[in-house]
């Protein structure tokens, strides 16, 4: 009977066992986003952006808020991060990674974030982590997040720099953008590919070489900038 | 047991009450007033946070060359603002766009900045501190700053339990003195809580009736504001071509509409409008009766000529005077923390 019991109790150590490590495995799973230009990886591992096309045009930052991160069972809201947001830096290889503490017991079909930061935080004053205004992504001026920063070089625009800071949450001025992205559970890592030709098209042809304000050409531009992400695997 | 359970009861009792008289000591919206607008349960007021924002407030350090700080345009005894010019001047003596706003009754205020372009007071300091022309530095480099002086990391620590310096906690310490200043001591006040032995004179209530009748809509009792904005007529200035609201709105319905200001301590605070074009209270009467510009955007309230006379006028500024509050103003809870600065300059 006693022996009888001791095998019980080592069978069920085992698949416990069993079951917690997997368990675990199963948490540590990660979005990676990966910076590209026409498909090739903007930044290095030291976050150093090399000119892009000779000495004529180059990607030196690209930062944005990636919030309300959740996982989907088809329509349905199956994992939700805890963190309000993540400022993801390009030269800051270690926040193109973002860890989702737990969703490796869930099963999922997409990825949904937003890009930017929601009205409802805009207007709650001063908060702290990626949010505070110390991280450089808070206009002065008047108040409001930059939902992403893109800016560089290129020779077409006056002084040779660009600067995009897309933001504005008010009204019609709203840039937040919903990002859906298929994925597939099994992998420990989701890498989610930032393609920046599009949206940098007007700027290489020196059009649209300055946007500081919330207005029509930031909200326009973030329509775009959403369709940037894209899944690599 | 029932002498025990009686002192249990009395010592709850009197920590309770202790409890309450120190909450009460920090912030105390006065009687009669509306609940404040700010969410004090996202940034509870506490004397540590409170003397930490007070001694940023007048400390030259957040600005690029040490020598501007928030009171340099905003002083106690005018109703932290400044009266020996109209326009606000910052580092290397650069001269500014607007008059700097007076200072008081923050936790009932709404959007900020003359244009509303500020929509919280946490994070009204970054304005001043980011603008050329006034201390033209940064956030981060004012953080830098105070992590590396004798005076903050321990200010930080007794305000948030460690010397770490974030933006976060420097703006909401900045909040938390900001929110202390207020005013509310007047004679009109007094007046009004039927305080013993205080009364209007004859022209002082004749000319709160005028007051009601002509300015009450915009200038709302008690705070003497509705926090809006609205476009008094002023013709623009055409060196400054200042539109305003809608700078930051955008809309064609906001040309000129500049925030409507409390006129608590208004004896005190001129020049007057956002430009600090009146000198005298007098001027700014004389505006509302016979100098307003007619234009489609002219704010409704006033479409209907206002009609004073000589002596109407005058007993209009007899009222405005009663709110004056000479408390407010010597206050030495809002003033310069000397004691903080002098014995850094010991150590």
């Amino acid at each position: 009977m006693s022996r009888a019991i001791l095998i019980l109790i080592g069978l069920f150590a085992s698949v416990s066992s069993t079951l917690y490590a997997g368990d675990k495995k199963g948490q540590s799973i990660a979005i990676v986003f990966r910076p590209l230009y026409n498909g090739k990886e903007i930044f290095d591992t030291s976050g150093t952006s090399p000119l892009v096309s000779g000495d004529t045009f180059s990607i030196d930052q690209i930062r944005f808020y990636c919030s309300d991160l959740c996982l989907l069972n088809g329509e349905d809201v199956v994992w939700h991060d805890k963190e309000k947001s993540h400022l993801v830096d390009a030269g800051n290889s270690g926040t193109l990674h973002v860890n989702l503490p737990g969703a490796g017991r869930k099963y999922f079909t997409s990825v949904r974030f937003n890009l930017g930061i929601d009205s409802t935080t805009n207007v709650s004053g001063v908060l702290g982590g990626d949010l505070d205004p110390a991280k450089g992504m808070y206009w002065t001026w008047q108040s409001g997040y930059i939902n992403l920063k893109i800016e560089g070089i290129c020779s077409k625009c006056d002084g040779r720099k660009y600067r995009l800071h897309l933001g504005g949450y008010a009204g019609e001025n709203a840039t937040i953008q919903s990002v859906s992205i298929p994925m597939l559970p099994g992998d420990r890592e989701f890498v989610i590919g930032i393609e920046t030709s599009e949206i940098l098209h007007s700027v290489r042809d020196g059009y649209t070489c300055s946007i500081m304000i919330p207005g029509k050409q930031a909200v326009e531009l973030s329509a775009l900038a959403a369709k940037m992400f894209m899944p690599l695997k | 047991m029932r002498k025990w359970l009686l002192v249990f009861l009395l010592t709850g009792a009197a920590a309770g009450l202790s409890f309450t008289r120190k909450k009460a000591a920090l912030f105390r919206v006065p009687d009669g007033w509306p609940a404040p607008t700010y969410n004090f349960a996202n940034n509870r007021l506490t004397n540590e946070g409170i003397l930490l924002g007070r001694a940023l407030f007048y400390d030259p350090i957040l600005s690029a060359d040490s020598t501007i700080s928030c009171a340099s345009c905003h002083l106690q005894y005018t109703a932290f603002t400044h009266v020996d010019h109209n326009l606000s001047h910052g580092i290397y003596g650069r001269i500014g766009t607007r008059n700097s706003p007076a200072i008081s009754n923050l936790a009932w205020s709404g959007l900020l900045m003359w244009d509303g372009a500020v929509n919280h007071l946490d994070v009204q300091p970054l304005a001043p501190i980011a603008n050329r022309d006034e201390m033209d530095f940064s956030l981060d480099s004012s953080l830098i700053r105070l992590k590396r002086s004798a005076l903050y990391p321990s200010l930080f620590r007794n305000a948030f339990g460690d010397t770490t310096i974030t933006g976060e906690r420097f703006l909401r310490s900045l909040s938390q003195f900001m929110l202390t200043i207020v005013s509310s001591n007047s004679k009109y006040d007094r007046v009004m809580r039927h305080e013993r032995g205080i009364e209007f004179s004859q022209q002082e209530q004749n000319g709160l009736k005028l007051f009601r009748q002509h300015c009450e809509t915009c200038h709302k009792e008690p705070l003497f504001t509705t926090s809006g904005f609205a476009n008094n007529g002023l013709p623009v200035d055409t060196l400054l071509r200042d539109q305003g609201r809608m700078r930051i709105t955008g809309k064609p319905s906001d040309p000129l509409h500049f925030k409507i200001p409390s006129l608590r301590n208004v004896e005190f605070s001129y020049p007057y409008m956002h430009d600090g074009r009146f000198e005298r209270l007098q001027q700014v009467i004389d505006h509302y009766t016979s100098g307003i510009r007619h234009s489609d955007v002219l704010s409704q309230e006033l479409r209907e000529p206002i009609v004073l006379s000589a002596n109407e006028k005058v007993d209009m500024i007899a009222f405005l005077l009663t709110l004056t509050d000479k408390a407010f103003l010597y206050d030495t809870s809002f003033s310069y923390p000397r004691f903080l600065f002098i014995r850094q300059t010991k150590e």
